[in-house]
């Protein structure tokens, strides 16, 4: 029997902000291909994602990506079951390219295409490294350009509880490594520097005051703290400031989640998107598990924008007959 | 061979398909994104003729200039659309499209032009000759402000076509004494097919990858032209 006689292939194509991905899962569980094409290198001499070059470069890279993708899979466009795309939430420009992809071999090979919302994607990637799905849990979101905390019940079911009033925590980190003069992307060159720290010290104040009146994020105010700081101390180290912003920027991630999963009585917390890759945030929620929660984050290659997530939660649609018009246009907000 | 051509760098939603010699042409305005109609109609074109989208042998698209996001709807779907099922896809210039369409006589202009917005046009210059299909291009397609479209036109007898011709026709009027306006033209979906066709027929080993089926521009993005002109001032 074959590999195609016994499983659902479901192909996915991500392209919602500077990568592009084409990935083909089998089950919606186990990974058979997943191809990324990081845009980091266009976009680093502008500190920041640049939408338009962003959709150029999609467009040149996905028909690629798909062919490779098929080709590891060991599969061809005949034997896929669905194609699922990211459609919301994103730049536009960008989403269009993967969802317009999907579209057109959705309707070429007569197989239900699934437009996916890329936040519901990321929560959904620690299944895609064999842990079966579980529900309910308060799933966590955080990246570049999302800061929110999710209360999911199943595919498709979940409660929006609070989410950032300002910028996302992963914006934050690119703005401060801006401003300690660290180029882009700063997430990682910030948790790199503040590992260098010789004095811990708490520098910036915290972000929201204690108690927790409710689930809101907010970073704008602690960029501006850094920011004048900075300037007020020219002399000042910058692994000590990279150091005392990314404890105040995570901590109150930490706080959040582990409040919702007490307030709501949810003992399973998932953390996804590209700062759970960040090594100091996942000590941080070990170190703040009680024992009662069940703690799950993907691996760190699975933290970042990839199409694995979106053909593996477009499975669990497709099973359930939940398809998608050819006239779905993407849309900018979740 | 059966043909589909989309071109979507404008407003108006260029979809034909031709079939055994039938042609079934959906080309309209369209006042939503081309993202939410372009399978609708592709869909309806090909079952007016009774046919499916495996029966396609051949896509022509349309690679601009025009908007850009309009032009990564066509390219983006033609390209995938081509991929999966394997057969070859022909870039065109949208503006040909256009000039290929208005019907010009021998010896004619024809003046195709696309608002750009700031004040420039997406445009070309094309003389017409005997065959309909193939204009003498006297400006090549490019990011212009319309006067220098305007400039070789001078004293000929010129069609013009376009939002972008629409929006300068004061313009247009002031320097081309003999110039026709073609308001809300609308090109011709079987004019499309038969140019694609009669490119593919030429040269069809050019068409069988997809990949050098890429979007002409015809600018840069805000983004690196502000660096640009930053790298130039620190230099000066």
């Amino acid at each position: 029997m074959s590999e195609k006689n016994r499983r659902i292939a479901g192909l996915g194509l991500e392209s919602s902000c500077d990568e592009t991905s084409a990935s083909v899962v089998a089950d919606g569980r186990k990974i058979l291909s997943n191809l990324i094409f990081s845009q980091i290198e266009l976009h680093r001499e502008y500190f920041g994602v640049v939408p338009e070059i962003a959709s150029r470069a999609h467009l040149e890279a996905i028909n690629g990506l798909v062919d490779r993708a098929l080709r590891e899979a060991g599969l061809s466009f005949g034997e896929l079951d669905y194609v699922a795309a990211t459609q919301r939430p994103g730049l536009v420009g960008s989403l269009l390219i993967a969802l317009q992809s999907a579209k057109a071999i959705s309707y070429a090979m007569n197989i239900p295409m699934i437009a996916v919302n890329h936040l519901e994607a990321h929560l959904y990637a620690p299944f895609l490294e064999g842990r079966e799905p579980e529900y309910p849990y308060i799933g966590l979101l955080v990246s570049g350009g999302n800061t929110a905390l999710y209360e999911v019940h199943g595919c498709g079911d979940y409660r929006l509880i609070g989410k950032t009033v300002d910028d996302a925590v992963g914006e934050a980190f690119d703005k401060v490594a801006k401003i300690l003069g660290l180029g882009y992307p700063g997430g990682p060159a910030v948790e790199r520097l503040a590992r260098r720290a010789a004095r811990r010290e708490r520098l910036f104040p915290k972000i929201l005051p204690d108690p927790d009146a409710d689930y809101r994020f907010s970073y704008s105010g602690l960029k501006t703290a850094v920011m004048q700081y900075r300037r007020a101390h020219p002399e000042a180290d910058p692994a000590e400031m990279a150091h005392a912003f990314q404890e105040r920027a995570l901590e109150i991630l930490v706080r959040r989640v582990y409040a919702a999963s007490r307030e709501f009585g949810i003992p399973r917390i998932v953390v996804a998107g590209g700062v759970a890759a960040n090594g100091r945030l996942r000590e941080m929620l070990k170190e703040a598990c009680s024992g009662e929660e069940e703690l799950i984050v993907a691996s760190p290659v699975l933290c970042t924008d990839n199409a694995a997530m979106v053909a593996g939660i477009g499975y669990h649609y497709f099973t359930r007959g939940l398809h998608s018009p050819l006239d779905t246009d993407v849309r900018a907000r979740a | 061979m059966n043909t589909l051509v989309i071109e979507t760098s404008t407003p108006i939603e260029l979809l034909a398909v031709s079939a055994d010699g039938r042609v079934a042409d959906r080309t309209a305005v369209s006042n939503v994104s081309h993202s939410v109609t372009l399978f609708s109609n592709i869909d309806a074109a090909l079952g007016a003729l009774g046919i499916g989208i495996r029966d396609i042998g051949l896509i022509g698209v349309g690679v601009g200039p025009g908007s850009f996001t309009g032009i990564r709807i066509a390219v983006s779907t033609a390209r995938m659309l081509a991929q999966a099922l394997a057969i070859p896809l022909a870039p065109v210039v949208s503006q040909l499209f256009y000039a290929v369409s208005v019907g010009a006589s021998p010896g004619e202009f024809i003046l195709t032009a696309f608002d750009a917005k700031k004040g420039r046009v997406f445009g070309a210059l094309y003389r017409a000759g005997e065959d309909p299909l193939a204009p003498a291009e006297l400006v090549p397609p490019g990011d212009y402000e319309i006067s220098w479209l305007l400039e070789p036109a001078r004293g000929a007898r010129t069609i013009a076509v376009g939002d972008g011709a629409e929006r300068y026709s004061d313009r247009i009027g002031l320097a081309l004494s003999k110039c026709e306006l073609l308001t809300g033209f609308i090109p011709s979906g079987e004019r499309a097919c038969r140019l694609v066709e009669r490119f593919h027929a030429e040269t069809p080993h050019r068409f069988e990858d997809i990949s050098k089926v890429l979007p002409f521009y015809a600018r840069k993005s805000d983004a690196e032209v502000i660096r640009e002109a930053g790298e130039i001032k620190d230099r000066g």
